[in-house]
């Protein structure tokens, strides 16, 4: 029997609010440690910004949310029953597929037009005809006010352009979650503010968990749901105003520092 | 005394383990090839790449070192008074020995960087990692059609060099130095015998082709995330490449007699 909407409802209502718990994570490079007995929640379909002085692992940690990289120990739990410390190949493949990641440089493939970029996740996993992936990648451009440009090269495109078709494609599949790897770096103001609208539009549209590692403390402030900041090892979460009222020096002295 | 041995040791060791790396990452493209889809596309793309391009190269140098055996070969020949024989002499060197070996150096210098520095590039700009985000596996997505598009390419390319080293000894030989052209061809008809040599030819390009294939995709998908890896793996994928082709050359010479 299929099940009612109210049965749906409170479903989705039943459903942990922590999206991704890290618990005592240890990581290092060599002798440098990265990672000292972190822990942090990412609460569900919220925006929640990684933020901390260069070195401090925001791309790291980002990277461990994707698989792309193994901690040394410790625990990344999502959804309250994915270990991703314990996944095997398999796992990793099926994980990935409800997660998107937009990367600093985009990552987009330069040999291949933008559109076959975008198109590219459905042609591999999805089962549909060519109209329909055409259709699929009208809109999600659409979406991201990304139109005119499906035949050029990755190359071709400007900084901007470059990181909404990397957005288009992590989008493509309709994550649950989308992880943004520094989505601001190398734009000017007007783009950062478009981007931003986009991520911000995205996720209260979408009700994507979205986790953005930063060092742009403005766009930070003016989007992030809640803040991970990562200091000395460890990390400090919250909502903006709650870590902004702070008294811990370190955390004081890292947004003086970078709102000077 | 135990510090040159510890080094010793610690040196077979390493030497081992990037064996192992090699002989597993072989294990992936071997199992990706075997897994549909089979990308014919994307292969063909990469033949034209790795063995359209190296065509003019490699007839020219076919042709060019072609002409020196024709030349070469006459001189010499002349003072045994067996200059009839130089269709043969110049047909059996190109394709016992010349033809695959020069056309897989001639590849490993064009083509094989070229693989490894684009699949580095991919590392560094992070298109690899962007294709395991989307659940694309980058082994059976890039390497897999690079590697079999020069496993492909390489005895068609050095089937093309020995024709056009033949030719060129035949130019030399016959036009320029004044041999006799029937002759030329028919002790290049009687020496060669086409299970052995031409089969043993074809057999010593494709195991070139899949040395380079296998060594310069391992470069480039190792190698470290900046310019400087990206460069070192150009540069190994050449040296490297360039001397196991002699040393398989040897061994598939001396054990099989080819």
């Amino acid at each position: 029997m299929e099940p009612s909407t109210l049965e749906h409802a409170s479903q989705e209502v039943a459903r942990d609010p922590v999206h991704i718990q890290v618990s005592d994570l240890y990581f290092g490079h060599g002798s440098r440690s990265v990672f000292e007995g972190l822990d942090a929640g990412i609460l569900r379909d919220k925006i929640t910004v990684v933020l901390g002085g260069s070195g401090a692992g925001k791309t790291t940690l980002l990277r461990m949310f994707g698989c792309l990289l193994q901690p040394d120990s410790g625990s990344i739990l999502v959804d309250g029953e994915t270990e991703l410390t314990q996944l095997r190949r398999a796992g990793v493949r099926e994980y990935r597929r409800r997660v998107g990641m937009m990367f600093q440089g985009g990552a987009l493939l330069d040999s291949m037009s933008v559109f076959e970029n975008a198109a590219l996740p459905l042609r591999e996993h999805a089962r549909l005809g060519e109209a329909e992936i055409e259709r699929e990648v009208e809109d999600v451009f659409a979406s991201v006010g990304l139109e005119g440009v499906e035949g050029l090269l990755p190359a071709e495109l400007s900084g901007g352009m470059r990181k909404r078709a990397a957005l288009a494609r992590a989008l493509i599949t309709a994550p649950e979650l989308l992880l943004c790897d520094e989505p601001f770096s190398g734009l000017d103001p007007a783009t950062v503010r478009l981007v931003e609208s986009l991520l911000l539009d995205v996720n209260r549209r979408l009700g994507v968990t979205m986790i953005i590692a930063s060092h742009h403390i403005a766009s930070t402030f003016r989007m992030a749901d809640r803040i991970v900041l990562l200091v000395e090892g460890g990390a400090v979460t919250g909502t903006p105003e709650e870590l902004r009222s702070q008294q811990d020096p370190r955390i004081h002295e890292f947004f003086a520092g970078e709102l000077r | 005394m135990s510090a040159p041995i510890q080094r010793l040791g610690n040196g077979t060791t390493r030497f081992v383990g990037h064996l192992g790396h090699v002989a597993s990452f072989a294990g992936q493209i071997g199992l990706a090839l075997a897994q549909p889809p089979l990308r014919p596309r994307r292969i063909l793309d990469e033949v034209y790449g790795i063995g359209v391009l190296s065509v003019s190269i490699v007839a020219l140098s076919g042709l060019v070192v072609g002409a020196v055996l024709g030349l070469q070969g006459h001189n010499t020949l002349v003072r045994f008074g067996a200059e009839d024989s130089l269709g043969a002499v110049v047909g059996l060197m190109l394709i016992r020995e010349l033809g695959p070996v020069l056309t897989g150096l001639l590849v490993t210098g064009r083509a094989g960087s070229a693989v490894a520095a684009e699949i580095g590039a991919m590392v560094v700009t992070e298109q690899l990692d962007g294709l395991r985000m989307m659940s694309v596996d980058p082994v059976d997505f890039v390497v897999k059609p690079k590697a079999l598009a020069m496993v492909i390419s390489m005895p068609l390319l050095a089937g093309l060099f020995t024709v056009t080293g033949i030719l060129g000894g035949f130019l030399i030989g016959v036009l320029v130095v004044g041999g006799d052209g029937g002759l030329y061809l028919t002790s290049l008809e009687s020496a060669v015998r086409f299970r052995e040599d031409v089969g043993g030819s074809l057999m010593k390009a494709f195991v070139f082709g899949l040395l380079v294939a296998l060594i310069s995709t391992w470069r480039g998908f190792t190698c470290r995330p900046n310019a400087a890896g990206v460069s070192a793996a150009t540069t190994s994928t050449v040296v490297i490449g360039s001397v196991a082709i002699l040393i398989f050359d040897y061994f598939i010479t001396a054990l099989w007699r080819f």
